[in-house]
């Protein structure tokens, strides 16, 4: 069991550890090169641009990718119901607030409900192909309500106080839309690892065919885990909408990606079954870090993208890298007892 | 004597001695020995599960022996894998065919073995010259652009042959090469094969239907539980003689005492019906009896199974279950309702591999496992150390995940799980596969309590010897069909194995 451990030391083994040194590794490095512009008051508020509409949904993302299911709609889900949003407002003259921002969470809902209905109906094709066709057609249904035009003249909480306000928390200005991230937290936590439906769902996750003969209403909790993505993801849209204060139907495009790089650096595993709230967490907090310091010292947003791939790889690959060889140095030992 | 012995050797193309091969927690092959004579056509025979399939997987280089020779003309050989064994010259054809439907025949022929020409594109003339040469010479019309997947089964076993004909093969391997064929079409094969056997091609042959054996065979070898019983001469040998070899073994100091009393009925099936995959099945269960349901694999005795407990759908017939009738959706409900199911796959069908054995026991019960609406840790322990307890499993703790036990603490584990629920009904498919003997005891004394706690339990199995000993009564199925129920009274090897044995086809017209 010791020769497993390899090389790496055992706690590195645990992504979440890896995630905090790679944070507390960053956060050090870019504070050295930018003592001013660089700190941890700053960084809380840029979380607002970098952390939390992609947080909601990398939270939806990784229900779906514990079941080893993907779901690439969500940005165009996402821009939906932002349309939606916008639209029934109509700058005060459509429904009131709170009716459209339910109009809105309900769109999300039945995107992803519809995305699951295909995924259950359809099991020989992948969620990969189903979502990629749900995608364009969220998308489109967004662009035939809108055109080029945008909708927002929105209330003044929302785009002003929602999207750039502050709370004063230990002397410190922490943004209300992060405080609203962190507060679900909590609630996600305990219903993801310590109730009953979460321990189904990873179950599903590791072995549908098995959770099935177990008794499992397999269908229903990937219908759940699809449809709860749909209004994750919209929940990401009104945040993300807050920001920037108005509609269009390109808003959010590529955040999908976002999303699953997040879920996937936090721990969650293609192949279903794995994935940690701690770890999305960390995850988000270490993006949002390395990218705000990419900003300030180039400027560039190809040099962010560029970025988190490196990252991925080198947080995804690096430990599967170590145990594979030290797979092979225990397979080797074995193969020489065997001769001898 | 020693020169006769001398020649003898020479005689051999193949000569495998002590060869073991052991999986996690089974041996599925045991110190077996087998000689293969030039041109010679020696079948291989035993019950499910006896190792034949092993056994092929090691000569073709599949598996690896852990210790043992092989000796291919008098060379030690060590396959380490497929490829080897193919360029030594040795193929087999296998039972499911592994053809590529869409291609055509000849680019199956030479699929992996193609026909190059320089700088290396295929040359599409020679593959269809040489794949035409080859059917002809099994005295085959087949045309080589045809596609393979619109062949009948008969058409696509020669062109599997051709196939392992092209790779020069000395040594062919056939499992159940007649299986899915009409009395017409296996007399064609007969004619192949020994065609093949005249121009010194040596042949294993694997088959249950003894015509097969009678009238290919030089020799046949039975093998049994892992081990290797005999060799005869086919004229030594008859179809009684077989039999007893095949399932000969001492039943009754490896099978618990049944004490149980039969009650009420709890499950009657009748006139159920899947079509495509059996017909016509009826029989009832009741309370404190060991119902068997046997025949050979591919029987249909899975399909029915899970027609009955929701995994699949059956097109018609009822199930009723203690008086309600009733048609399970799927497992869950099923389960919902008292009727649990061990699936016979335990890795992929029974538990989550890499959970631990309280997670896995607890899995259908999470409801109950619930304190103010969250999981409780501790009642999940307990339910994990009551399994562990209860079943005997042999485990550090119940945090130990399932992939980390043997293959009869795993199945011990899939058992518990049922047992967390309230079911009445245990359907078991095949409980025993794979299973090291001391766990097969030990599982054979957990259905026997769980029969006179009043479970009723309907016992999948191939083993003719499990089936005699444990069962109250046994349903026998063949192509899809209830053949017989016999009650334990009437219960003989003969009889048993003679319900399950496809009956003598009818002619069929040719196609």
């Amino acid at each position: 069991m010791a020769s497993v451990t390899g090389k790496l030391p055992a706690f590195l083994r645990r992504r979440e550890w890896l995630l905090a040194i790679l944070v507390l590794l960053t956060y050090f490095l870019f504070n050295a090169q930018r003592p001013d512009n660089y700190t941890f008051p700053k960084l809380l508020n840029q979380t607002r641009v970098y952390m939390v509409d992609v947080g909601f949904m990398a939270l939806g993302m990784l229900l779906v990718l514990i079941l080893g299911d993907i779901d690439i709609s969500v940005a165009a889900t996402a821009a939906l119901s932002a349309t939606v949003m916008g639209v029934s407002y109509r700058g005060g003259e459509g429904l009131p607030f709170w009716a459209a921002v339910l109009l809105m969470l309900l769109t999300g809902l039945a995107c992803g409900l519809f995305n699951g209905l295909l995924v259950i109906r359809f099991k020989e094709l992948f969620p990969m192909i189903i979502t990629l066709s749900t995608l364009t057609l969220y998308r489109g249904i967004a662009y035939i309500i809108l055109k080029d035009q945008s909708a927002g003249s929105f209330p003044a909480w929302y785009a002003k106080d929602l999207g750039y306000g502050s709370l004063p928390l230990m002397g410190l200005e922490v943004p209300i839309m992060l405080l609203c991230l962190l507060a679900v937290l909590p609630f996600y936590y305990l219903w993801l690892h310590r109730t009953a439906s979460g321990r189904r769902l990873f179950a599903a996750g590791t072995n549908l065919t098995a959770s099935r003969y177990s008794g499992l209403h397999t269908d229903r909790i990937k219908l759940t885990a699809f449809a709860m993505n749909g209004l994750f993801a919209a929940i990401g849209g009104f945040f993300l909408t807050s920001r920037t204060g108005s509609v269009k139907y390109t808003i959010g495009t590529g955040f999908e990606m976002q999303a699953i790089a997040v879920a996937v650096l936090g721990g969650a595993s293609t192949s279903g079954g794995r994935g940690s709230v701690a770890g999305l967490l960390l995850a988000l907090v270490l993006l949002t870090a390395l990218k705000n310091g990419l900003m300030l010292l180039y400027n560039d947003a190809f040099i962010l993208n560029l970025s988190v791939g490196l990252l991925l790889i080198l947080v995804v690959l690096i430990p599967n890298l170590f145990q594979a060889l030290a797979d092979r140095r225990r397979i080797l030992r074995q193969r020489m007892q065997l001769a001898k | 004597m020693q020169e006769g012995h001398q020649t003898a050797r020479e005689d051999l193309i193949l000569e495998i001695s002590h060869v073991t091969k052991i999986f996690p927690g089974v041996r599925a092959l045991d110190d077996v020995g087998f000689t293969l004579r030039r041109g010679e056509i020696h079948a291989l025979i035993g019950e499910n599960g006896a190792g034949k399939s092993t056994f092929i997987k090691v000569l073709t280089g599949v598996h690896q022996p852990d210790s043992g020779t092989i000796l291919l003309n008098g060379q030690q050989v060590r396959m380490t894998d497929p490829l080897v064994a193919r360029r030594l010259g040795i193929a087999a054809i296998y039972q499911h065919l592994a053809a590529y439907p869409h291609l055509s025949v000849a680019e199956n022929i030479f699929m992996g073995n193609e026909q190059l020409r320089p700088p290396g594109f295929i040359s599409w003339r020679n593959t269809r010259r040489r794949a035409a040469r080859l059917l002809q010479s099994l005295g085959s019309s087949i045309d080589p652009a045809a596609q393979m997947g619109e062949l009948s089964v008969a058409q696509q076993q020669i062109v599997e042959i051709a196939k392992a004909l092209s790779q020069d093969a000395s040594v062919l391997i056939m499992d159940e090469p007649t299986a899915a064929l009409s009395l017409t079409e296996s007399e064609e094969l007969y004619s192949i094969v020994r065609g093949l056997k005249a121009k010194g091609t040596s042949v294993i042959l694997i088959s249950h239907r003894f015509e097969d054996i009678f009238s290919l065979a030089d020799r046949v070898t039975v093998l049994r539980d892992a081990r290797y019983i005999g060799t005869w001469d086919i004229d030594e040998a008859d179809s009684a003689l077989l039999v007893n070899h095949m399932v000969g073994r001492s039943i009754d100091r490896f099978f618990p005492q049944k004490t149980a009393d039969i009650g009420e009925e709890l499950l009657k099936v009748s006139g159920l019906g899947r079509t495509g995959f059996f017909q016509d099945v009826s029989f009832s269960l009741h309370a404190g009896e060991i119902l068997g349901l046997t025949g050979l694999v591919g029987a249909g005795r899975t399909e029915v199974v899970e027609a009955i407990t929701g995994v699949t759908r059956p097109d018609y017939g009822t199930i009723t279950l203690m008086g309600q009738q009733v048609r399970f959706t799927r497992p869950g409900e099923a389960l919902g309702r008292g009727l649990a199911l061990m699936p016979e796959d335990r890795q992929k069908q029974g538990l989550l591999l890499p959970w631990s054995i309280r997670d896995n026991v607890s899995l259908p019960m999470l409801d109950s496992c619930r304190k103010h609406r969250l999981l409780s840790q501790a009642h999940i322990n307990r339910m994990g150390s009551h399994a562990i307890e209860q079943l005997a499993i042999k485990a550090r703790s119940g945090l130990d995940t399932a992939d980390s036990l043997s293959g009869g603490n795993q199945q011990k584990v899939v058992l518990g799980k049922l047992l967390s629920s309230s079911a009445r009904v245990m359907v078991m498919d095949e409980p025993t596969k794979g299973v090291d003997v001391g766990s097969k005891a030990a599982i054979y004394q957990i259905m026997c309590d769980l029969a006179a706690q009043g479970f009723g339990i309907l016992m999948v199995s191939s083993e003719m010897p499990e089936v005699m000993a444990m069962c109250d009564r046994a349903v026998i199925m063949r192509q899809g069909r209830v053949s017989t129920i016999l009650d334990r009274a009437d219960f003989t090897p003969e009889g048993i194995l003679r319900a399950s044995m496809p009956l003598e086809r009818k002619e069929e017209t040719p196609a």
